[in-house]
């Protein structure tokens, strides 16, 4: 074992007050201005033993005889924004899942009854930027705590009924996200400033759905090694010994190596957004604004701190004073320059105040905000923000748990160990024009976001007297549905009333072999609707070229019958093969396709439910493609026959989501009924609408149109 | 089980050795404790620790909304405000100016109030002319505010966790300081209840309102915990929120809080923990300087008002845009009732973790709940009280399905005997839960002060585990017949509206 031990017991001298060294013993009570303070105590900062185990954990040690207690806390690489798309919220199930569903060797049943038995705890988890466990026992019970954590970090078996346990939490905290606006302000406003980042996800009930116990298993699998984690050990205990239990305990774990997904950084927005959120049952609006944060080891770090500190950060801040103490508009008032060990934090100011004063209150934070920018702190701010963040100082190391969680951290998240000393250093040396600098570059008077949370009829002045107003909706995307199984029954039923729909369409629906057709598309885009001119030509039945004409050129793609392939105006190239496998599915589920191949064995389809469309009684129809597993649930008119809705599930901004066409204005085109008009909605938004201007069958497509182009 | 599990159990209980640090331990930390009560009747309980040079200081004051007379309830949580507007010399440009400027406000708002509240409507031009006026008094008293410096003296010397808490029971006021700077805190502490100044009174009071839109109107469990204590206590004060009703919060004037403050801020009404780095000769030396000029005064009368048996099942069930919530109480004996550690060894019992009943039953084994348990204790601990059960039903579960859920594990409590394996986990938790709780410089010098005044002795942190030790499965079982039956409840839900 490679083991490092420091000896090097370094005494850190405390002092900041270099105030009168003797203490003056007084007999009468002071004014606290002329009190004298004699210096601050020296105290040693214990070095804790540090060592790494042949597989590549590392391992702090540090003894704290004062109780007789022994804690651990472990960090391990991983986190929630490792997630795949579509499975928001896997990570922190596998951390929690970890723990409940057992191990090789014990039941989680066992787990907690050994550990309750005895007052002791250990728990497992999963954030955002890592995982990690936390162990705390007396120190009797130190062999149990350690081979638990041992087994757990390890060994998990993710119970299949633990995992129903886990789902049933996280569908219940999704529905009960929305009754208290506290948690719908500060859940939106994080939201909006990570944007669609993993550090901006939210679960949903599809992504609940998503996740299987195998996702479980792989997630825990690709990034719990040892070589990934990182231990530290304190309390009433001997080092030597414990050194040994770790080794025993955890020697045996091995090392492999693990490629940690790059994940998309979180950008500072583009432009002021000022947002409304609608909660009618509150008589308080709740102001969230700010924009991106900083790293902790930002250089302008404890500059901004200290900004912080005398703008919104304490009882004497600026904020507190003007808005609270002074207009006495709000109990809560704060501002919070957030930092993260290796992603931006958020930096949010807000509060909450009654309903009639919301602008009122919103525009006193601005006015505040904008003026520590322009004009900077005062002299006396600073002197306060330093004082307090120096003489508190000696907080940061009041007990050793906090000495060796901090340097376990520190190496983490790869900071230098004498990372606090450093920024202690530049407290010391900051002056209003350091201050002001780093204010100047960081905080930013027109990138805000602004979110307000309430009762619009109630407030003093509309929010849109500021500008224009992006209303956020909150309402909890549906559960997707959950589709049932085939029978010989629904099987025939279902055919049957694919073979109706397919009469219905026409004397020539059975001999269509092309079609061609032309109109206009409006589609929702993230800056907004973008109209196009589309055309199609469809050989059935694996053939089409859609060619979109926008008013940044012209885009054709293209299915040739085995791959893909589209023309920009810079050029041809290769779909990407998931875009294609795509673009095969709805292919194969095409109604002209489907309906030429009701007795397939490549299809499967059934009846499954009755329903309504826009009040007119339908079937519902499961139509599955068995080679390339696409599925589409048909809803056809029980009057005309005719295909009236058809439902897909996709991948949408809540994971996966159904996603509704609705087809309308059927015409007559030489024998066949077209709908020349389709609505693509998703999450209840309207995301596509295409309007045909003609359609044609059976003009002789050929297969060498389709073929992808020389360059 | 299979047997390879059993084996992996016989081996972990191997690894488990007899308990070592018990009555020695607590002992040696309970001879460290000096308590002393000055002349005035002020007491102070000192534990020197010197790992770091840090103190934790804890003031608890024996008054809480409990002490509100009807009219005006939420007095007890404005003053613990008040108590950070500073003194005669802390908070202020001027004093001289100020005094009187804060009078003539006091004479504005008098009149002001006589006005709104005028029979039968008041008059408008009057109450214009009148709001015009308190607003120049108010600007003109302002003027002469140094806002927030009893705060920021505290922060800038390196104090944190400054705060301070107002429950039914008591106010407590709490920071801790770096050691050298011991003397500050007696300094301010004292003056702070000698000499205070409650100047910003009426913009206080408006952030007070705030806080109960914020804590109570504007949130569904707020605006239920409200309404369930309004029925579970019919006379009890415990009956009212702390933070008081909106129109008494309106009415109360700045000679109410004098009043109460004279009342009740009284030496012997407070006891105060010092914890961390002090030795405590000094801390009596400074005790003596600083709070002995303090004036004696004696003791506030005990609350007469006690809450007649319930003779009857009283529910309340609010229709909110929230998800369900199930509460139910019953009522039990105080603090000081003999039977207080069974309740705590129930509430264990109950609700401690994932080996609890209500967690194995309601969460784990019929997914019914997110969330179940029940504590001793609600709202407050000095009088006869609520154990309170909470259910928050799952997902497309019913608050019904949670009460039948809880009844049928009080059920269990009445007609099994809990096993010795079961009470047994109960006091190891108990005594590693004291033990842990040490470990802090800061919740150990709140727990000392709770013990001194609401068990009547500092020592009853210490020996309620020897009575946690006494408590048998028989005393359970009485304890459960007695108190869960279906008279002496109260439910409370939230059921959805949409």
């Amino acid at each position: 074992m490679r083991t490092f031990r420091a000896t090097l017991s370094a005494v850190l001298v405390l002092a900041f007050v270099a105030a009168a060294a003797a203490q003056t013993r007084g007999t009468t009570p002071q004014d606290y201005r002329k009190l004298k303070y004699p210096a601050l105590r020296e105290i040693q900062i214990p070095e804790p033993t540090r060592f790494e185990l042949p597989n590549g954990m590392i391992v702090y040690l540090l003894e704290d005889h004062t109780f007789p207690v022994v804690n651990a806390s472990v960090l391990v690489r991983t986190g929630s924004r490792y997630e795949p798309t579509g499975k928001v919220g896997l990570a922190s199930m596998t951390g929690q899942v970890m723990r409940t569903g057992g191990t090789t060797m014990h039941s989680g049943e066992e787990i907690d009854s050994l550990l309750g038995a005895v007052g002791a705890s250990v728990e497992t988890y999963i954030g955002t930027a890592n995982g990690g466990g936390r162990m705390n026992v007396l120190k009797e019970n130190v062999d149990l705590g350690l081979t638990l954590l041992s087994d757990i970090l390890r060994n998990p078996v993710f119970r299949e009924d633990k995992i129903d346990l886990a789902k049933v939490q996280a569908r219940s905290a999704i529905s009960r996200r929305n009754d208290e606006i506290s948690g719908i302000s500060s859940r939106e406003f994080a939201r909006l400033i990570y944007g669609p980042t993993p550090y901006g996800r939210q679960q949903e009930y599809a992504d609940v759905e998503n996740i299987t116990r195998q996702d479980l298993i792989d997630f825990h699998h690709e990034f719990f090694v040892p070589n990934g984690t990182m231990m530290a050990i304190w309390g009433d205990m001997s080092i030597p010994e414990m050194e040994k239990k770790v080794q025993d305990i955890f020697g045996s774990w091995e090392k492999r190596d693990v490629r940690l997904p790059v994940v998309a950084k979180p950008r500072m927005a583009r432009q002021q957004t000022i947002n409304f959120i609608k909660k009618d049952d509150v008589n308080q609006a709740y102001i969230a604004v700010g924009h991106l944060g900083g790293l902790l080891n930002d250089a302008e770090s404890a500059d901004l701190n200290l900004a912080d500190q005398a703008f919104g950060g304490a009882f004497a801040s600026r904020l507190f004073k003007k808005v609270r103490s002074e207009q006495g508009l709000a109990y809560a008032v704060y501002s919070s320059w957030g930092e993260s060990w290796d992603y931006p934090g958020v930096f949010r100011m807000g509060g909450s105040t009654k309903s009639g004063s919301m602008m009122k209150m919103l525009k006193s934070i601005l006015a505040e905000y904008r003026d520590v920018i322009a004009n900077g702190i005062t002299d006396q701010e600073l002197k306060f923000a330093k004082d307090s963040y120096l003489n508190s100082f000696v907080f940061q190391y009041d007990t050793k748990g906090k000495v060796i969680s901090q340097l376990l951290t520190l190496e983490f998240f790869g900071y230098p160990k004498d990372y606090i000393r450093t920024q202690q250093q530049k407290v010391q040396q900051a002056t209003r024009k350091s201050v002001d600098d780093a204010v100047k570059a960081r905080w930013n008077p027109d990138l805000l976001t602004i979110l307000v949370v309430g009762k619009e009829s109630d407030f003093d002045t509309p929010l849109s007297e500021l500008g224009p107003v992006n209303t956020i909706d909150i309402t909890i995307p549906a559960p997707p549905e959950k589709i049932p199984e085939p029978t010989a029954a629904t099987v025939a039923r279902g055919k049957d009333l694919l073979r109706k729909a397919l009469a219905a369409l026409g004397p020539n629906a059975p001999s269509v072999k092309d079609m061609s057709a032309e109109g206009s598309m409006k589609a929702a885009g993230p800056m907004g609707e973008v109209a196009m001119k589309v055309k199609f030509d469809v050989l059935y039945p694996d053939k089409v070229s859609r060619v979109m004409t926008t008013p940044m050129g012209e885009l054709t793609m293209t299915l040739d019958g085995k791959s893909g392939w589209m023309k920009l105006p810079m050029g041809v190239r290769d779909l990407p093969p998931s875009q294609v496998e795509e673009m095969y599915k709805s292919l194969f589920l095409d109604p002209m396709v489907v309906l030429s191949h009701i007795d397939s064995p490549d299809y499967t389809i059934y009846y499954y439910k009755d329903d309504k469309v826009n009040d007119r009684p339908v079937s519902g129809v499961i139509v599955k493609h068995g080679p390339t597993g696409a599925l589409t649930r048909w809803f056809l008119d029980n009057e005309t026959m005719m295909l009236l809705k058809a439902v897909t599930r996709a991948q949408g901004e809540a994971g996966l989501q159904d996603q509704e066409e609705l087809y309308d204005d059927y015409r007559d085109v030489g024998g066949v009924k077209v709908a020349f008009k389709t609505r693509q909605f998703m999450d209840g938004k309207q995301q596509m609408e295409l309007e045909l201007s003609g359609a044609k069958f059976n003009t002789g497509l050929t297969d060498a149109q389709f073929k992808k182009p020389a360059q | 089980m299979n047997k390879r599990g059993w084996l992996a159990i016989a081996i972990l209980i191997l690894l488990i050795p007899l308990a070592a640090w018990s009555q020695d331990g607590f002992r040696d930390i309970q001879k460290q404790v000096t308590e002393f009560t000055l002349k005035n009747g002020l007491t102070f309980i000192v534990l020197p620790r010197h790992e770091a040079p840090v103190i934790s200081f804890h003031t608890y004051v024996d008054v809480g909304s409990v002490n509100e007379d009807r009219g005006i309830t939420g007095l007890a949580h404005i003053f613990e405000h008040l108590a950070f507007k500073g003194t005669t010399t802390i908070g202020t440009k001027d004093y001289r100016k100020e005094k009187p400027a804060l009078e003539a406000l006091d004479k504005s708002w008098n009149a002001l109030r006589a006005e709104e509240i005028r029979l039968p409507h008041p008059d408008s031009a009057r109450l214009a002319e009148l709001t015009k006026d308190f607003n120049a008094k108010q600007d003109a008293a302002s003027a002469l505010v140094e806002n927030n410096q009893f705060g920021q003296i505290v922060e800038q010397n390196g104090g944190v966790g400054l705060n301070a808490m107002t429950n039914s029971d008591a106010t407590q006021y709490f920071y801790s300081l770096p050691s050298n700077k011991a003397e500050l805190w007696f300094s301010l502490e004292s003056s702070r209840f000698l000499d205070p100044v409650f100047r910003d009174f009426y913009k206080e009071k408006n952030v007070v309102m705030e806080e109960r839109r914020m804590g109570v109107e504007s949130s569904p469990t707020g605006k239920l915990l409200e309404e369930f204590l309004s029925v579970a206590f019919k006379a009890h004060p415990y009956r009212d929120e702390v933070v008081g009703h909106m129109s008494d919060l309106k009415a109360i004037s700045r000679d109410d809080a004098i009043a109460f403050f004279k009342k009740y801020y009284v030496p012997s009404n407070m006891v105060i923990a010092i914890v961390g780095d002090i030795e405590p000769a000094e801390a009596k030396r400074l005790s003596e300087i600083y709070f002995g000029r303090l004036p004696a005064r004696p003791k506030p009368e005990p609350l007469r008002t006690v809450e007649p048996p319930q003779i009857g099942e009283r529910r309340v069930t609010l229709h909110e845009q929230s998800q369900r919530w199930l509460l139910v109480g019953y009522k039990k004996g105080g603090a000081l009732s003999p039977d207080d550690p069974v309740y705590d060894v129930i509430s264990d019992l109950m609700s401690s973790g994932r080996t609890s009943r209500l967690y194995k039953s309601l969460v784990r084994d019929k997914k019914i709940a997110i969330q179940a348990a029940g504590f001793s204790g609600f709202p407050g601990q000095k009088y006869p009280n609520l154990f309170l059960f909470y259910a928050l039903p799952s997902q497309g579960h019913t608050n019904e399905e949670c009460l039948t859920a809880i009844n049928d594990e009080i059920n269990r409590l009445k007609t099994e005997p809990v096993s010795a394996e079961e009470l047994n986990g109960v006091k190891a938790r108990a005594r590693a839960g004291l033990i842990r709780a040490l470990s802090s410089n800061s919740g150990l010098a709140m727990q000392l002060t709770y013990a001194a005044v609401v068990m009547g002795d500092w020592h009853q942190l210490f020996t309620s585990l020897d009575k946690i030790n006494a408590v048998t499965a028989a005393d359970i079982q009485r304890v459960a017949d007695e108190v869960f039956v279906d008279n002496n409840r109260t439910i409370g839900t939230i059921e959805p509206v949409n």
